[in-house]
């Protein structure tokens, strides 16, 4: 009976050890990679043996790797910002107020946000170039809206819907008009909801490719993925992996960072996103 | 002035049809306790005066006013909930003083009141905290207070005190009596406790819970606490009101005068009752009502035996339930004190004629020919 | 009195407050939705009805169904069939994007399954290891993918050198050049980013369970794989279905990965690739929305056949 049980023990932790190493390795190994130049890119190694920030220099230097974080973070905030305030809104709409149309509404949004990006490339080409805004920021802004808004206003509402109707209706009786329930009453309790939602958003943001690929010309103007995804060597076959890593580390620390500190709440947001069928 | 007119007051959510013509009056000052079984549209009732819910038809005054589409803050009323519904992030002076604010009232009056609200409830050592630093009995009491900074004609209360534990609901309930007689305005209370309906009101609503809410309307009878407990208008009010439930025994109209009757019960013997049955002919299938704790009041017409099936020894007093001879529904006895008495063993019981209730088929109940008030100096 | 109430609600002032305050609250969210989904969708489905090209979309010429299957009649009995459905290249793009999709959500959830269970056992430190199994799931796309690209190099690959350590292979392999290896090394690269994620929606459907019936089970005696199969897996199939079903319909439009990782090879283009190519880089806007607009049908016909099938409640 004690050896079953010691056997368990010793077989959970391994089963444990292999996620962690599945998990972390990838990641890990890119780092090992970035301190390494030259030659010693060519040799495979499982831990540094040198540090050298030679990467790092080439991989702000042959790019303006700077101004793709900077514009990555413009993006990314604004969107946030956009979709926080718009789906605060229409989540109140949604969750709390009865009103003809409203199932469709929340079906329509659901379809949206299960959109192929690809299926309006095309369309939305048309509409940044009318507006004047291809191969800028705001353009990009724009379209983001598309993954974004949807998933913002689904999760809010599912949040808002599960707030206790006693209070709002306690503010009603205080004679607060929708506006003041959602400022003065909700969003303070709202705020951690607004935390997972506006993180979900900013990675989405921080990540896209397809949209920045495509929207954005010049070297300036693109964000990190599509930043990363063009470093190139002087052929095909010479990629500079090890500005590629290093670049990939120094876009990839905050979003770990972020993630592992609000962990819990992006797990409950992804729950949440998930439709309850 | 602040009385309320309900003509005609019907509710359906969708197809449900839950409040059925609704006729009620309410002076300015009273206080009015909706009761009912659950689910029956007390809180709904509450809720269309409140202006939380829309009336389907017919007409709401308060005031002398038809608020039927004005909105709550216009409506000069005030509400405090069951789950007390504090806004968690403000302190209790915040709590109380947020519809001040939004009404722009101006600071020097809001801190008044505050205050004043803090006084009468004890809570101006709390001002300062948050509602999750306060018990429940504090909580509730910061919820009538953000009812009564507002100054309002009416207090509406939706079981106000279901939360807190008995020894804390006596006391509460005390202090919402009290709270009345000072501050003479309007109160509607929800309730299913009946000794908070029978202690606080000056009147009592009662609720129909489904079919008879389509056939009679939503209120059962409307009445002081005694006129429901003594002279219940049918079966169901008579079944409602009082605790232990009222005994119904099935029986046959034998005659009728105008001041008593007399029925054949299932076992063969007869009681006489002083009920007016002259309306109905003798032969009619009625049903007789008595209290538990009136078997042994006096002016009996006849007596029976019943074997006790389980008894409650109370304290204060016992409960016996009997198994009678022609019967299948065991009938409830209580009598004051401690009486020993186990299963099995036989108790007489008397059927005094001057508290029988009684109903016709189709459950209404004959006038009783005694009033209440008599009854009571009979029984001092 | 006994009459039925048919007539209207008298709505109150409340009521239309604060219905109208919905609707002034919902119109800006609607109008962008309009502007950045519906309005593109409509261009994207018109586009596919013309000769649009990406140098000129000001001067489009409407052709019907020219892009998705049409046959040019060369005289003399001679023809052929022309169009996105005629394309073998979009048939391989059909074939690559669903054997990706089953194969990889297969292993997902799966191994989603496994790895929630572990986590669902309680040890020290569990709190950590959930913590890094988020980090896939937020590392960029991109970087997923040129971080596999690097470790899956058919010359200085670490995966190579690993396999070669344990002599399961006996040459480098060129994952991502081979056109036989090449899915694979895709498949291999999503699994990795998405399995966590699958495992933590598993993980809070695991733990929203009733505890009761596992002490029941555990009280007969039930083996614990019965008990699996039994009692958790019937629990968390609805929460286990959303899930599928939403990876799903993200796999069926993969690009980045691809586009990334194996970049122009035919042998994994999705639909989502080859519809881009068409697009941008041929400038064929006219073929390439009518690839993307099947694409989007093939995505709401699975939408559709989900909500009905899960009969998914709005309220
Ligand atoms: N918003 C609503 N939509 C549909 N039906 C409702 C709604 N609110 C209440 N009901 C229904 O109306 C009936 C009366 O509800 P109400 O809350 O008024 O009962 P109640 O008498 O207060 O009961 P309780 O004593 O349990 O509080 C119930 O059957 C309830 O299901
Ligand atoms: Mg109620």
């Amino acid at each position: 009976m004690q050896e079953i049980k010691i056997l368990k023990k010793v077989g959970l932790f391994f089963l444990v050890l292999l996620l962690v190493i599945f998990s972390v390795f990838p990641f890990y190994y890119a780092i090992v990679t970035s301190f390494k130049s030259g030659s010693a890119l060519f040799k495979v190694d499982y831990y540094p043996k040198v540090l050298d920030f030679s990467n790092y220099v080439s991989a702000f230097t042959e790019q303006p790797f700077h101004l793709n974080i900077f514009n990555s973070v413009i993006v990314a905030v604004a969107v946030v910002v956009l979709s926080l305030f718009l789906g605060v809104t229409a989540s109140f709409a949604l969750g709390r107020v009865k009103f003809r149309g409203r199932g469709l509404l929340l079906l329509t949004i659901l379809a949206v946000s299960m959109f192929p990006q690809v299926a309006v490339l095309s369309g939305m080409f048309e509409l940044i170039r009318w507006m004047g805004l291809y191969n800028s920021l705001p353009g990009l802004m724009i379209t983001y809206m598309i993954f974004t808004l949807p998933f913002t206003v689904w999760v809010l509402t599912t949040f808002m819907r599960d707030l206790p109707k006693e209070l709002e209706e306690a503010s009603i009786m205080d004679g607060a008009s929708p506006w003041v329930i959602i400022t003065k009453v909700f969003m303070p309790l709202l705020w951690p909801a607004l935390v997972t939602t506006g993180l979900l958003a900013f990675i989405a943001a921080w990540n896209e490719f397809l949209f920045a690929l495509t929207f954005i010309l010049q070297n300036e103007t693109r964000t990190v993925p599509v930043a990363i995804a063009s470093m190139g060597g002087a052929s095909e076959f010479e990629l500079p992996w090890g500005s590629i890593m290093a670049g990939s580390v120094v876009v990839t620390i905050p979003v770990v960072a972020l993630v592992l500190i609000f962990q819990r709440r992006i797990v409950s947001g992804l729950t949440a996103g998930a439709v309850k069928g | 002035m602040s009385e309320i007119r309900m003509r005609g007051v019907y509710k359906q959510f969708g197809k449900e049809r839950i409040i059925e013509n609704v006729n009620l009056d309410i002076e300015d000052g009273e206080f009015v306790v909706f009761v009912g079984p659950s689910g029956c549209g007390k809180s709904t009732l509450l809720r269309l005066v409140a202006g939380l819910e829309d009336i389907t038809k017919g007409d709401l005054h308060i005031g002398g006013k038809r608020v039927n589409n004005l909105p709550p803050p216009e409506r000069g009323v005030a509400m405090v909930f069951q789950s007390y519904a504090l806004y968690p992030h403000m302190t209790v002076y915040e709590n109380m003083a947020f519809g001040l604010r939004l009404a722009k009232t101006d600071t020097q009056t809001i801190d008044e009141r505050v205050r004043k609200a803090g006084d009468i409830l004890q809570l101006d050592q709390l001002l300062t905290r948050l509602p999750k630093e306060l018990s429940g009995g504090q909580r509730q009491r910061v919820a009538i207070g953000r009812a009564i900074v507002r100054e309002p004609g009416v207090f509406l209360f939706d079981e106000p005190l279901s939360n807190l534990d008995a020894a804390l609901r006596v006391q509460t309930r005390i202090e919402i009596a009290k709270l009345h007689s000072d501050l003479g305005a309007s109160m509607i209370y929800v309730t299913h406790d009946q000794v908070e309906a029978m202690t606080l009101a000056n009147k009592i609503v009662l609720l129909n819970a489904g079919e008879a809410v389509i056939k009679d309307g939503s209120v059962a009878q409307v009445g002081s606490p005694l006129e429901l407990y003594h002279q219940p208008c049918n079966k169901f009010v008579a079944g409602f009101i009082g605790s232990p439930k009222m005994n119904f025994i099935d029986g046959e109209l034998v005659s009728s005068d105008g001041s008593k009757s007399t029925i054949k019960l299932p076992d063969g013997s007869q009681v006489e009752a002083s009920v007016d049955a002259s309306a109905a002919q003798p032969g009619m299938k009625v049903t007789l009502g008595i209290r538990p704790e009136h078997f042994d009041q006096q002016g009996a017409s006849s007596t029976a035996k019943g074997k006790v099936a389980y008894a409650e020894h109370l304290g204060e007093a016992s409960l016996f339930y009997l198994e009678l001879a022609g019967s299948n529904e065991l009938l409830t006895l209580r009598k004051e004190g401690d009486v020993l008495a186990n299963r099995g063993d036989m108790i007489e019981i008397s059927i005094p004629r001057d508290y029988c209730h009684l109903f016709n088929d189709s459950d209404r109940a004959f006038p009783r020919t005694v009033t209440y008030e008599q009854e009571m100096l009979t029984t001092v | 009195m006994n009459a039925a109430v048919d007539i209207p609600e008298e709505k109150s002032r409340l009521t239309q407050s604060r219905v109208r305050a919905a609707w002034l609250f919902l119109t800006p969210m609607i109008v962008i939705i309009l502007m950045v989904a519906g309005w593109p969708l409509a261009r994207t489905i018109w586009f596919s009805l013309t000769d649009a090209n990406l140098s000129d979309l000001g001067n489009v010429n409407f052709i019907g169904l020219e892009n998705y299957l049409t046959y040019i009649d060369y005289g003399d009995g001679d023809g052929e069939w022309v169009g996105v459905l005629a394309d073998g290249k979009w048939w391989i793009s059909v074939w690559n994007t669903v054997y990706f999709s089953m194969i990889s959500v297969t292993l997902e959830t799966v191994l989603g399954l496994i790895v929630a269970l572990i986590l669902n056992a309680k040890f020290p430190g569990r709190a950590l290891v959930r913590a890094a199994m988020l980090i896939p799931w937020a590392i960029p796309t991109i970087v997923s993918a040129k971080m596999w690209g690097w470790m899956l190099h058919d010359q200085y690959g670490v995966i190579n050198d690993i396999l070669m350590f344990f002599g399961l292979i006996n040459s480098p392999l060129a994952w991502t050049a081979n056109n036989d290896l090449a899915m694979n090394a895709v498949i291999m690269a999503d699994v990795w980013k998405t399995t966590p994620f699958m495992a933590l929606l598993i993980l809070a459907a695991l733990q929203m369970l009733p505890s009761d019936c596992y002490e029941a089970a555990y009280v007969d005696g039930i083996h614990p794989v019965r008990v699996f199969f039994k009692v958790t897996l019937p629990l968390i199939k609805p929460a286990l279905m959303v899930a599928i079903i939403f990876r799903l319909l993200d796999a069926l439009r993969i690009f980045d990965l691809i586009y990334v990782l194996t970049s122009n090879s035919e042998a994994t283009m999705s639909m989502s690739v080859y519809a881009r190519q068409q697009l941008v880089e041929f400038q064929n806007v006219g073929l390439g929305s009518a690839a993307s607009t099947v694409l989007f049908f093939i995505v709401a016909g699975c939408t559709v056949v989900y909500l009905m099938a899960g009969k998914v409640k709005f309220d």
